[in-house]
């Protein structure tokens, strides 16, 4: 069995006991998955979501936690990409939509939606901003401001990344909201699991701490490992 | 009550933050332009201290005006007692939406039950988890200021964790082999800052402070520590990297709250009110976490952003006033016209009032038996030895007998790097004076609550091993 590498292996004292069990099942059924979608107008990527911990988050909180599943839908339309992305988030407890325009980086109008459905308190809470020439402007409802802020580097969400890597140093707008200034992916060592081969990268920079990507041979991340959660490709989906 | 319109207040705390974390304070590795402009809005006190290095009895201070000892509050399990009221509590009753999102680590007090709650996870935020719930907790808070149209005046307390993550960070070294991320060559994009110079002082550590952090008796944090000893000083240096980028997601995180108030009609009526609850040690004595108290651990940011323009009479002010957690709480409690009978001090001018006399020092406490005094130039520290009779009672100087001792000048060794104790006896005896006359007049009830009686025999084991052995 191949060994985790150790920048995704979350079974020290305060991982979920079946952290390794459940990333070997997602990572076993990467055979199945279609290898490209070039012949389709779009792809559908699906991400689920370790936690990487359990202890400390709440007193009632369960070893078998999972803590959701992120969907990036991006379909072509010209030389940009329509890109949709639906992640759920069952120990925050809330359902984030994003909608952008892309190439790469994100240019042009975007919109986000988080909706928090606690039944001891329920919320709602929309944005929407735009990049253009380097300027990312953020704005909430009734006017409300949120961020401006100039950049030289392209563009990225993290959602952007989850397609593809990209090369050279970029602005990270995490969450399509959070801006980390200065970002770039460093190289960190190679690993095969399950016979794919993966290239590993260190997201880094100012605003940002440091994650642990593992991409295909085509830059495509394939687990992503946050501090405190991990992201494991599940289904990748031609659209048509 | 004045015929003044009652100010909207805003209680934005982070969780780990260190007073020197801030690139206002001086430090060249981070860039914190939204906590900066939160200092420059207002008065930048430059003194504050937490009552506790540690979350929940630090978070029970800022929630009641009363120290740990006090309250009941002294370990992350030991629930509040009953008869002490909070914060949400008071401000609802005089008339305030008082409102909570994010963490509030309280333990024994739900905090659905005293402020309307918008946000409090999913089963409850308890210790961490800033990456999974900070978003969320903003966002709730966001949308509370984008709806809010009442006339009566809110109390908005917001609980951001970060830069708490560094904490889960350093769990990821537990129980493996990880290589040194010093090679990872992230100086191609940014400089690893430096080790503090403190990085190897340890002169004058308490028995105490050496069994929370270093000892081999030690009880918590094992696996870090363990994993932390055989670390080559860049490693160290790449976990300052990383807690100094937990601190500007945190300030990205501030950024857009302060943006988004400011541009509210209601932002003229308000007046924001910053700290953390505790420090976080940066290697400083080649520490990592808190638990300390040392500066990087006791030593938090305190900043009051007055946009009513009737408290702060020169924004961008820095204050070198002593300044205790207890007295946050007496500072939103005399914005909102609150009268609380605790020690705590309001840190603004009444209306039309002077300033309430400042302290002459401040009253630390850590892990039931460590205590500090800390004044203009000096602090101590000192550790009651436990008597193991398992009275359940609060160690205080008229029943317990002191351990070990440290003096610090503050003001000319702000590392702690040289335990001046033994060359000034007479200073260090009034600093003892101040601490007995602290605690005389300090509620001392006895202890019942299960689980802080097993915390403390716990650690009153291996306290008293530790005294016995040396």
């Amino acid at each position: 069995m191949d060994a985790l590498h150790w920048s995704v292996d979350h079974r020290g004292h305060h991982s979920v006991l079946n952290y390794e069990q459940r990333l070997r099942h997602y990572v076993s059924q990467w055979q199945t998955l279609i290898d490209d979608t070039d012949g389709f107008k779009g792809e559908r990527l699906t991400f689920s979501v370790l936690p990487n911990y359990w202890n400390g988050y709440s007193s009632h909180a369960s070893k078998e936690r999972h803590f959701g599943t992120v969907t990036i839908a991006r379909r072509r339309a010209g030389i940009q990409c329509e890109v949709k992305v639906e992640y759920h988030s069952q120990d925050a407890w809330e359902i984030t939509t994003c909608h952008y325009t892309a190439a790469e980086g994100i240019e042009g109008c975007f919109s986000g939606n988080a909706y928090c459905g606690h039944p001891k308190g329920a919320f709602a809470w929309a944005w929407s901003g735009s990049v253009q020439g380097g300027h990312i402007a953020l704005e909430g409802p009734r006017g409300m401001r949120l961020a401006r802020e100039d950049t030289p580097y392209g563009v990225y969400s993290n959602w952007c990344l989850m397609h593809r890597l990209p090369q050279g140093v970029f602005c990270l707008l995490d969450g399509l909201e959070q801006v980390a200034p200065q970002c770039e992916m460093l190289p960190l060592d190679t690993w095969e699991m399950e016979g794919t081969r993966l290239m590993g990268y260190v997201l880094a920079g100012r605003g940002m701490p440091m994650s642990f990507w593992w991409a295909d041979e085509r830059r495509r991340p394939m687990i992503v490992s946050h501090t405190l959660q991990t992201f494991v490709l599940t289904k990748r989906e031609g659209l048509l | 009550m004045t015929n003044v319109k009652r100010p909207n207040i805003i209680f934005l705390s982070v969780d780990e933050l260190s007073y020197s974390a801030l690139s206002a304070h001086g430090c060249e590795d981070v860039k914190t332009p939204n906590m900066d402009r939160l200092l420059a809005l207002g008065v930048d006190f430059s003194r504050a201290y937490t009552t506790c290095p540690l979350c929940s009895p630090a978070r029970a201070s800022l929630a009641t005006g009363f120290y740990p000892s006090e309250n009941g509050v002294e370990f992350n399990t030991s629930p509040l007692r009953r008869e002490y009221p909070d914060i949400g509590q008071l401000m609802t009753q005089a008339g305030y939406n008082a409102v909570h999102c994010g963490k509030w680590h309280v333990p024994g007090r739900d905090v659905r039950t005293s402020f309307d709650c918008l946000y409090y996870g999913n089963d409850v935020i308890n210790a961490c988890g800033a990456e999974v719930f900070d978003s969320v907790t903003l966002h709730a808070a966001l949308a509370f200021l984008a709806k809010y149209d009442s006339s009566a005046p809110f109390y908005l307390q917001v609980g951001l964790i970060n830069p708490h993550d560094i904490c889960e960070f350093l769990y990821g070294f537990e129980g493996k082999q990880v290589p040194d991320l010093s090679s990872l060559n992230m100086d191609l994009l940014v400089k690893l800052p430096s080790l503090p110079d403190n990085f190897d002082a340890q002169s004058g550590e308490t028995r105490l402070m050496r069994l929370l952090r270093r000892s081999p008796d030690y009880l918590m944090h094992t696996g870090v520590a363990k994993a932390l000893a055989g670390w080559a000083k860049a490693q160290w240096q790449v976990y300052l990297w990383q807690y100094y980028r937990y601190v500007e997601v945190v300030d990205a995180a501030i950024g857009r709250l302060i943006t988004a108030l400011e541009s509210m009609p209601f932002c003229d009526n308000t007046v924001l009110v910053f700290s953390s609850d505790h420090g976080e040690s940066m290697g400083g004595h080649g520490l990592f976490q808190k638990l300390t108290l040392y500066e990087e651990s006791v030593h938090v940011p305190l900043a009051v952003a007055d946009y009513t323009g009737r408290y702060v009479e020169k924004k961008g002010t820095v204050c070198d006033r002593l300044i205790s957690g207890v007295d946050i709480f007496g500072t939103i409690c005399q914005l909102a016209g609150i009268p609380h009978g605790t020690q705590a001090k309001s840190i603004l001018p009444q209306a039309g009032a002077p300033f309430e006399a400042p302290r002459e020092y401040v009253y630390i406490e850590c892990n039931h038996w460590g205590r500090a005094i800390v004044d203009k130039q000096y602090k101590l520290i000192v550790d009651y030895i436990p008597t193991g009779n398992g009275d359940g009672m609060v160690p205080r100087s008229n029943t317990h007998g002191f351990g070990d001792i440290a003096l610090y000048d503050i003001q000319n060794d702000k590392g702690e790097t040289r335990d001046i104790a033994a060359h000034l006896p007479a200073r260090t005896n009034e600093m003892l004076h101040r601490l007995r006359s602290h605690e005389e007049n300090m509620a001392t009830p006895p202890i019942t609550d299960g689980r802080t009686l097993k915390d403390i025999a716990l650690w009153e084991g291996a306290l008293k091993k530790a005294y016995e052995r040396e």
